[in-house]
């Protein structure tokens, strides 16, 4: 009898404040929706991934050489751990289409003749690669999506001094490039600007009289390990050939930028959860206390009657078990909306095929545990206070003077404002109960907080994007099909429209310290007076005269364990060389390192050579660019401003998870007014009854309730920017760990797209209280007695 | 004498109140429950009268629809000449404003407010107050006895000490009428004495009507006259 009743009770109580306590729902369901949504769009993209890497084959391992003759390419699979193992040619080139226009690409030479299983690819339309048709060829999905191109087109292509015209057979998809190829200058997928073609080796032999190799693709048996196949490919491989770089499976270009780009949202999007949950928990906390302390007089008198706690607290848990799972309803599909639209707009910026999009199991059970206890705990914390009480404690009720002796000083000075009942009442009540006043302020202050931190965050990461490149003085980067000697410049310096013309050269290399070796690749730049801007964290920057220095990228730093002062080994071709670590950089390129040009030539024993240029422009930067790609031996041609706009559109993916994130802190701000609204007002009721009864009419009424909805706005929203500037710094330290330095941008634009929407949503969310005071009956109203 | 239910006839004095064929009835799981039939009533200006009842007879209600915070099915209540059935929620605000003054059992003081304010509370619904209207203030606290205690807040006064801040407020503003529903309801018996004889004293000195509903029978010796309400109807007691 007595667990009915009680249970009875619970019910009936969560009956009457079901908006407010659906509003806590809403507000943990979105947190779920967000935590799960995201995470389990990232791991679809990585199974999506892994799904092609395995239906296609993909290489374990490239073996980049200088080109040779195939009969030179030493045989790999008695090696143990290999599995097959397959040349090619991979030439950087240059495709003229047909309406003029002109794309660097890669051309692969694929070895039909002794045609592996390796990088298999998927021929989406068209017909698959023939010997007998040397000149149709393949082209891969982006660029052709891109430029429109389709089979039975036909283009002209220029690799080093040769020109090939050749026919679309058809348009692949390869696992090797899953997401829009690299520029080559720089580590941005770029749908369109980059091309692939598949083509017959063939068609490059027939012009050379020998099969023309300078690529070993390489898969591996399961459970070799990586490291020590790789070594021993690399030993064989120097018998013959000139090395000059291998790569890996997870330090290729696809695999790589998944990795770090993603990676970084797995350590973002935990920054954004925290912050997002530390709103949700504390106003979810202070509703649920409200609501609780609410009983509390009731719970008093089921004591007094000898209720045992143990059953008031099991009857209070059905109604946090309803908040529960009304949560997950709600999150489920805010799972599925954020899954949806950020697995689809990720791999559309990507170029990434389309990704099969699921809820990750792990995360949802996750989620699931978190609301779980979540709710456990912002019911169970202010319940265990009110029982530890005595019955009578708990049947007497709130003291109406609470806050201490300064909570009476402010209550007696407000006294000055007694004759303006607009604004002394509001404050009187607020003064009245500071503990409940804070909380509400905090609460208000925390969900603003959250949206502006996440805007200022965005911000700032768009804002350094946009300044770093501002910090360039090039406007067009020139990559070229062969290196260059430095004094084969002239040419271009001579094109209409150059102002400034700067040489780099560009090469891959192993860095090693500390007993860790990692991939690098290192850009020579002329010391002290480069057109391009490096953002230097830690050290100092090149400076004129400098040689065999290097500056790292700080996550290339810290897989090295590398710091300023610290002699780094560089190995190139088998030549070993060592560098002092003078600086560590901000960058997006993984691996990055730069150093004096010299030093670089010198490195790779490409002494005077440069492959490619920055070039600075006066006038019209597109059409200096047009006349470049025009220029002989041009591969590829980037505007700077493109790239920036590349760089921003990628980024947007970390922006709309942030936006998401924004859109739903206001809906959370909105619920927590509405509730707060709610339960203050309708708390207070009987005193508006009071009001009402000594003859102030309905508006005097409306306007002191709106005041004190105003005034707790805006005292929020003031509290916000200081919630807003700590939430960001940590939000932005994550970001700057994650991808590249940001620096911090607060700007007054990011707090009126936050404030002047919350001071319109400030009235809109007190009108539902509004409307109930004003139309209840007044006898109902005045009937509001107290127990005891 | 009148029958049952009639119009009493007044003393001579002009009507503060004058009501005729009231009725009301609440919704009940049998349909409507008539609560007041067809009552009618007179209180002369600076009468002091008193309706007896058990719980649940609808002295309440009655008390209430002359305050303005009810309306009857149907018949009218006139207070100083004004058919107040006619008002809008504005006038009828208006009205509580000026011409009534409210005291009841629970007090209904506003627990962020003192004494003091609670008082002055009952000036300001049309708006803001002056220095003269703070004075009023302090003099009907003195009236009532409760100088030195205009700046505790009701939760630090006694039930006796909040009932008479109740009392001052609503004389504060010269009302023409003051509806009191149970207003020793929740006061020990000597308290409660002691409360009534202000009540009626000040009442009686400021020239209001005291219209007071209770069930403690007795009340009848602090006022004129007294009624019973049965069935929904007035008895002259």
């Amino acid at each position: 009898m007595k667990r009915s009743m009680t249970l009875a009770w619970a019910h009936r109580q969560a009956w009457s404040m079901r908006y407010r306590l659906l509003g806590v729902a809403v507000i943990l369901g979105i947190a779920f929706g967000i935590f799960v949504g995201v995470y389990s769009a990232i791991a679809s993209l990585y199974q999506t991934r892994d799904h092609y890497y395995d239906l296609l084959n993909v290489d374990d391992l490239e073996l980049r050489f200088i080109p040779t003759d195939q009969s030179n390419v030493p045989n790999f699979t008695d090696i143990a751990g290999v599995s097959e193992a397959e040349s090619r040619l991979v030439s950087p080139g240059q495709i003229t289409l047909a309406d003029g226009s002109r794309h660097a690409t890669a051309v692969v030479g694929e070895d039909l003749k002794h045609r592996t299983d390796i990088n298999r690819l998927q021929v989406l339309s068209g017909a698959p690669l023939s010997r007998d048709k040397p000149d149709a060829v393949l082209v891969d999905r982006n660029f052709a999506r891109y430029h429109h191109v389709k089979p039975g087109d036909r283009f002209s292509l220029a690799m080093g001094n040769a020109k090939y015209s050749l026919t679309v057979a058809g348009i692949a998809l390869s696992p090797e490039h899953l997401i829009a190829p690299a520029n080559p200058n720089f580590f941005v997928p770029v749908k369109g600007s980059v091309g692939v073609v598949f083509a017959p080796l063939k068609l490059i032999s027939d012009r050379m009289n020998f099969p023309l190799v300078d690529s070993e693709v390489l898969t591996f048996s399961k459970g070799a390990d990586p490291h020590t196949v790789e070594n021993e490919v690399r030993k064989r491989a120097s018998t013959r050939l000139d090395v000059q770089s291998s790569t890996l499976l997870p330090h290729q270009f696809s695999y790589l930028f998944m990795k770090v780009d993603l990676g970084a949202f797995q350590l973002f999007v935990p920054a954004v959860i925290v912050v997002f949950l530390l709103a949700t928990v504390t106003v979810g906390l202070f509703l649920i206390a409200r609501w609780i302390a609410a009983q509390k007089q009731t719970l008093g008198v089921f004591m007094a009657l000898g209720f045992h706690r143990r059953r008031l607290i099991a009857a209070q848990l059905y109604p946090a078990l309803l908040i529960a799972l009304a949560a997950i309803v709600v999150g489920i599909p805010v799972a599925y909306l954020v899954l949806a639209d950020f697995g689809r707009s990720y791999s559309n910026a990507l170029g990434f095929p389309k990704p099969f999009t699921h809820l990750d199991p792990l995360h949802l059970g996750m989620g699931i545990a978190g609301v779980l206890a979540i709710v456990a705990l912002i019911c169970l914390w202010p319940l265990s206070a009110i029982l530890r009480l005595t019955p009578q404690d708990a049947v007497r009720g709130d003291s109406p003077q609470s806050g201490g002796r300064a909570g009476g000083v402010v209550m007696r000075a407000l006294g000055v404002l007694r004759r303006w009942p607009t604004v002394f009442y509001p404050l009187r009540s607020l003064a009245r109960v500071p503990g409940v006043a804070a909380t509400t302020l905090i609460s208000v202050g925390l969900a603003l907080g959250v949206s502006l931190s996440y805007l200022v965050a965005t911000d700032s990461f768009n804002h350094t994007i946009a300044q770093n490149f501002n910090l360039d003085r090039w406007n067009v980067a020139v990559g070229f099909l062969v290196p260059l000697w430095e004094d084969e410049l002239g040419p271009y310096r001579k094109i209409s429209g150059v102002n400034q013309l700067e040489g780099y050269l560009r090469g891959a290399m192993r860095a090693e310290h500390a007993g860790t070796q990692q991939p690098a690749l290192v850009t020579g730049v002329p010391p002290g007076r480069s057109m391009h801007h490096i953002t230097i964290t830690d050290g100092r920057g090149l400076k004129e005269r400098d040689k065999n220095v290097i500056l790292l990228e700080h996550k290339l730093a810290h897989q090295l364990n590398a710091k300023p002062g610290d002699t780094l080994g560089l190995e190139s071709q088998g030549h070993r060389y060592s560098a002092t670590v003078i600086g560590i950089f901000s960058g997006t390129i993984p691996g990055a390192a730069y150093a004096p040009l010299a030093s670089v030539q010198h490195w790779l024993r490409m002494d005077g050579q440069v492959t490619g240029v920055l070039v600075k422009t006066h006038g019209h930067a597109a059409s200096v660019a047009k006349a470049l790609r025009a220029a002989p031996r041009v591969g590829s041609v980037t505007l700077k401003n493109q790239l920036s706009a590349k760089v921003q559109e990628i980024s947007s993916e970390a922006s709309s998870i942030i936006y998401v994130a924004t859109a739903f802190s206001i809906a959370v701000t909105l619920i927590i007014l509405l509730a707060s609204t709610s339960f203050t007002v309708l708390g207070r009721r009987h005193e508006y009854g009071v009001l009402r009864t000594l003859g102030f009419r309905n508006r005097a009424v409306g306007r002191i309730l709106m005041t004190e909805v105003t005034l707790v706005g805006v005292f929020g929203l003031l509290l916000s920017t200081l919630f807003a500037y700590g939430m960001a710094t940590f939000l932005i330290g994550r970001l700057s760990q994650a991808w590249f330095e940001v620096i911090p941008s607060f700007t007054w634009w990011n707090f009126a797209l936050i404030g002047v929407p919350a001071l319109v949503l400030f009235p809109i969310a007190a009108l539902p209280s509004l409307r109930a005071v004003l139309r209840t009956r007044l006898s109902l109203m005045l009937r509001d007695r107290r127990i005891g | 004498m009148s029958a049952q239910g009639k119009v009493i006839e007044a003393t001579g004095l002009a009507s503060a109140i004058r009501i005729e064929a009231l009725n009301k009835s609440y919704p009940g799981p049998e349909g409507p429950q008539p609560v007041l039939r067809d009552l009618s009533l007179d209180v002369a200006q600076g009468e002091s009268v008193a309706i007896l009842g058990v719980s649940g007879t609808g002295k309440s209600t009655l008390l209430n629809i002359i305050g303005g915070i009810d309306a009857p099915d149907s018949g009218s209540v006139c207070v100083d000449g004004d058919d107040i059935g006619s008002f809008n929620s504005n006038r009828l605000a208006d009205y509580r404003a000026r011409k009534v003054g409210f005291i009841f059992q629970f007090y209904n003081l506003i627990a962020a407010l003192t004494a003091f304010e609670n008082v002055l509370t009952a000036l300001q619904a049309n708006g803001s107050t002056s220095a003269a209207d703070e004075r009023r203030c302090i003099d009907m606290l003195h009236a009532v006895g409760l100088t030195e205690k205009q700046d505790k807040f009701p939760s630090q006064l006694s039930g006796g000490e909040q009932q008479r801040v109740a009392i001052a407020r609503a004389l504060v503003k010269d009302s023409a009428i003051v509806l009191a529903d149970e207003p020793t309801g929740n006061l020990d018996p000597h308290t409660a004495e002691t409360v009534m004889e202000l009540l009626v004293n000040v009442t009686r000195a400021a020239g209001a009507s005291l219209v007071m509903v209770t069930h403690d029978p007795h009340m009848r010796t602090f006022v004129d006259r007294i009624y019973a309400l049965r069935d929904g109807r007035l008895e002259r007691g």
